[in-house]
């Protein structure tokens, strides 16, 4: 990440906690569409999205949890925040979470080309797009879907798609593991940028 | 069979890299879980994959498609802010109405905030002390069937008022007694009316509109107007501020900047 926005985000969040509204109106113009967009892919709603969404910064605001410049960028830390507090959501309303056909077709409609010339960070959020979209057999990306995005364990995710437990975990392992092996690779052998 | 009140034993590093995945991806058993994080500090390798994976996780997050929340929701956060305490400790002695009254962003766990709201209220009115800087165009009502209207909060009505123009700045909230004529409206993070400008309250009821009175801002954009009607407020069913000349009272002629609708 560029130290400019490091240090960007970093002044951000420190005139966050000193409580200038000011500061919570930039980071919502800032982060407010990446973070409903998480909240909507989850829960599916525009409702309880919005409300995750309002509930996801109303935390950063009452300090209940801290970021760390040096474990990632004040965008994911956000993500995470509400994609915690999604799936949170999602078992308190106990909805039925839509098997996502489509969710991978749909990730791969918000991906746009590869990109010639990039910053490292837009890098990395399309390239775990392309693999996931071409790479991993549909079987264990399907699963990965479930588990990471509707938050759902192996028994949940066996009784909804009727798989066997045991070739639900298998899977899941399988597809993480060979979703690694693909990233690395990827990292270390990024195409030349123009 | 191990027993939930002592860690298992930590595993080997190849043992642990296997559970890694399912560890990353909140998977785990409870017993899995607690073998990784006794296993971890003794195994760099299983720590590398498990950053691995939370930068995969990261990624995933960010690259889903991208859509636009409605364009009231910022206006709504702020109002949630305003609700929000303050980590410090709030003084015990009376003090003045903040510019960002503390109102919870949802209608659920209103009383309560309502409540410490009216509270202040009272004592505002009652010293007049803020209230005679603050507030504009107070009506020749006494202070007290003012403090009294708004302390009764089993029938407080509220309602938002949002930005009216979209990408608008700013937002606001009108409180009222269900029966009573007076109310209250505070409003915050304005942009300046323009010169020679205020911002004028208006409330609707079918085609009449009344002037409710003039609300100063100060230099933040933060204010607030205690208004009296001649009609009960229960009986108007939209609000509003514009800009425009401080005695051009008579209609409105500037844009509508905060709109809400009063519920029936």
């Amino acid at each position: 990440m560029p130290a400019s926005q490091s240090a960007e985000d970093i002044d951000l969040m420190r005139r966050v906690a000193a409580r200038d509204q000011g500061a919570m109106r930039t980071m919502y113009q800032r982060y407010a569409r990446p973070i409903y967009s998480l909240a909507y892919h989850i829960l599916q709603n525009d409702t309880l999205a919005e409300e995750v969404t309002q509930d996801a910064l109303l935390k950063v605001w009452e300090h209940k949890t801290a970021w760390d410049p040096a474990k990632g960028t004040l965008k994911s830390w956000l993500l995470g925040i509400t994609h915690f507090t999604a799936i949170d959501r999602l078992r308190s309303e106990h909805r039925q979470p839509a098997l996502h056909g489509t969710s991978i077709e749909e990730m791969d409609e918000g991906a746009g080309p590869l990109p010639r010339s990039h910053s490292d960070g837009f890098w990395q959020d399309q390239i775990a797009l392309r693999l996931l979209l071409s790479q991993l057999p549909e079987e264990q990306a399907s699963l990965i879907q479930l588990a990471f995005f509707q938050g759902m364990s192996h028994s949940q995710i066996a009784a909804s798609t009727r798989l066997p437990l045991g070739t639900v975990k298998t899977r899941l392992r399988s597809g993480l593991q060979r979703l690694r092996e693909l990233w690395l690779e990827s990292i270390q052998n990024p195409p030349p940028a123009t | 069979m191990t027993s939930p009140d002592f860690p298992p034993p930590a595993a080997d590093c190849t043992d642990l890299l296997e559970l890694i995945p399912d560890y990353a991806f909140g998977l785990a058993t409870d017993d899995e879980q607690r073998t990784v994080e006794a296993g971890l500090p003794g195994c760099p390798e299983a720590a590398d994959q498990l950053a691995e994976f939370q930068a995969i996780q990261a990624a995933l997050r960010a690259g889903i498609p991208q859509r636009d929340p409605s364009a009231d929701l910022e206006a709504r956060l702020l109002v949630a802010i305003g609700a929000a305490p303050a980590p410090r400790s709030v003084p015990t002695q009376a003090r003045p109405l903040p510019s960002r009254p503390a109102l919870p962003g949802r209608i659920t766990g209103a009383r309560t905030a309502w409540a410490a709201l009216a509270a202040a209220l009272i004592v505002l009115v009652a010293t007049n002390l803020y209230w005679a800087a603050r507030v504009s165009s107070l009506s020749a009502a006494p202070n007290q069937p003012a403090a009294f209207a708004i302390a009764d909060t089993a029938a407080v009505r509220w309602a938002r008022m949002p930005p009216a123009q979209p990408g608008g700045s700013g937002a606001g909230f009108m409180m009222w007694n269900a029966t009573s004529q007076t109310g209250i409206v505070c409003v915050w993070g304005l942009p300046a009316p323009g010169p020679g400008a205020v911002y004028h309250l208006w409330l609707t009821r079918g085609d009449q509109i009344i002037a409710a009175g003039n609300v100063q801002t100060d230099g933040r954009g933060n204010g607030a107007l205690i208004f009296e009607l001649k009609a009960p407020i229960d009986s108007f069913s939209a609000a509003y501020l514009t800009a425009q000349p401080p005695n051009d009272s008579a209609a409105p002629s500037g844009p509508q900047i905060l709109a809400g609708k009063l519920p029936l």
